[in-house]
């Protein structure tokens, strides 16, 4: 496996995407892991004491890190956007439990063995524009009633149906980083085009027995 | 010539009644399919060439939302003209068969390649339409291709040819997506299902076609 750019799914096994929010074998709702977030910024081996020495950004407003990920849940339970104070020491006031949290994690604990060299545990500063973490590029993700009910309009009324899903799935596979939508979007796709070519077979098929017993 | 013509005649009996009066003629030769089928195989023949020609057959970028309006809403009118002239509401002729089903069968190519090629979390660089005159240039040539064929310019050795292509690439680029979309990522895996699907699909619907559609055909040209 190539942990560059994959992982593996903590619930069900499976190898996926490093980048997946969501396990695309189980459903799984995946906990973004550090190095997911911060990969980009490796600042030694210094293992957090809690002893809170200030991280010093890259660029001069730390935007750059920001971008580059995304914010760790712990961020929003202790209070997310609060400034540059936001240290990991200074927002925990546990210090063990940003700690714990990694040993409980078992897809953290895949990555401490193949990269326990470049571990790291300090927290960069978070801007204060900086959003709170929140998975498909910041949407709400597709309800499943909502697909359960467009896949089964688009397949029930046959012809518009399969026009009106191939359209609706280009709408869903051009939106940026929401891979929800994004792989709605290419299933169905695929299924109103199969669906389509079997529709059209099927009702010439049809008509043309209609017609021969009218005869 | 005669294994050919049996060639041709039998994979246009898998999916078409290859009634002689509504199918395109060449000199004095039918072709193997009707004209609605012709135009839908010449079509994907003509996409599928042109995404051939441009190297495009790994695109993952799918259509701007404005080209597959476009060109799914052109779809439409074969659907509108098979059910109404079955129906009996109006009349239609081979010419229309033909143009509906073109239009039909242009899209499905440029639809179906980055069905399969999507990623889902990554970035999709190559796009399958990568200019706005590239769609309507496809268009033309498949139009071009349809007089050519309508008017009875096109041997019939090379009709049989643009239908079987594009009948075999419909079949075996659907099998294909649907194996590429469940994860299979070793080419040789992938391949192997591929064809293996392929002739499962032409053979179900060659038994389709001995049991149902050539006794429907019998029956309407006795």
């Amino acid at each position: 496996m190539d942990y560059n750019t994959q992982k593996q799914c903590s619930y069900c096994g499976e190898t996926i995407p490093r980048k997946a929010g969501r396990c695309p074998y189980c459903g799984s709702i995946l906990e973004v892991n550090v190095d997911d977030n911060f990969g980009t910024d490796v600042y030694g081996q210094q293992q957090d004491t809690g002893e809170n020495t200030p991280y010093q950004p890259h660029t001069e407003s730390g935007q750059e890190n920001a971008s580059g990920g995304q914010m760790h849940e712990n961020d929003m339970e202790s209070g997310s956007g609060s400034g540059s104070e936001n240290t990991y020491g200074s927002q925990n006031q546990n210090p063990n439990q940003y700690q714990n949290k990694q040993t409980n994690s078992s897809g953290y604990n895949s990555y401490n063995n193949y990269n326990s060299s470049n571990y790291n545990t300090r927290r960069p500063d978070y801007s204060e524009d900086r959003q709170p973490y929140a998975p498909n590029g910041g949407r709400q993700p597709l309800s499943n009633g909502l697909k359960v009910f467009l896949t089964v309009l688009f397949t029930l009324v046959p012809g518009i149906g399969q026009l009106a899903g191939i359209i609706t799935a280009i709408v869903f596979m051009s939106t940026e980083e929401d891979s929800d939508r994004r792989s709605f979007g290419v299933a169905l796709l695929v299924s109103n085009l199969i669906l389509f070519v079997l529709a059209c077979i099927g009702c010439f098929t049809v008509f043309l027995i209609a017609q021969n017993m009218s005869i | 010539m005669d294994i050919i013509k049996y060639i041709f005649d039998l994979t246009g009996s898998l999916i078409c009644h290859q009634l002689p009066d509504r199918s395109l003629t060449y000199g004095d030769m039918v072709f193997p399919v009707c004209a609605r089928d012709t135009g839908i195989y010449a079509g994907i023949f003509t996409s599928f060439i042109f995404i051939m020609l441009a190297r495009r057959l790994k695109a993952q970028k799918p259509l701007k939302l404005a080209a597959a309006v476009v060109m799914v809403l052109l779809m439409a009118p074969m659907m509108a003209d098979g059910a109404l002239s079955y129906a009996g509401v109006m009349d239609t002729n081979n010419a229309v068969r033909l143009f509906t089903g073109l239009f039909f069968g242009l899209p499905i190519p440029f639809l179906l390649v980055p069905a399969a090629n999507f990623d889902v979390y990554g970035h999709n660089e190559m796009a399958v339409v990568k200019r706005w005159y590239e769609v309507p240039l496809v268009y033309l040539a498949g139009v071009l291709l349809a007089v050519l064929l309508l008017n009875g310019v096109v041997p019939y050795i090379a009709a049989g040819f643009i239908f079987t292509s594009g009948f075999l690439f419909l079949i075996s680029r659907l099998a294909y997506t649907i194996f590429a979309r469940a994860g299979i990522r070793r080419k040789l895996k992938l391949y192997s299902l591929t064809l293996l699907a392929t002739s499962a699909v032409l053979s179900f619907l060659y038994i389709l076609s001995v049991y149902i559609l050539q006794p429907i055909r019998g029956m309407l040209t006795t």
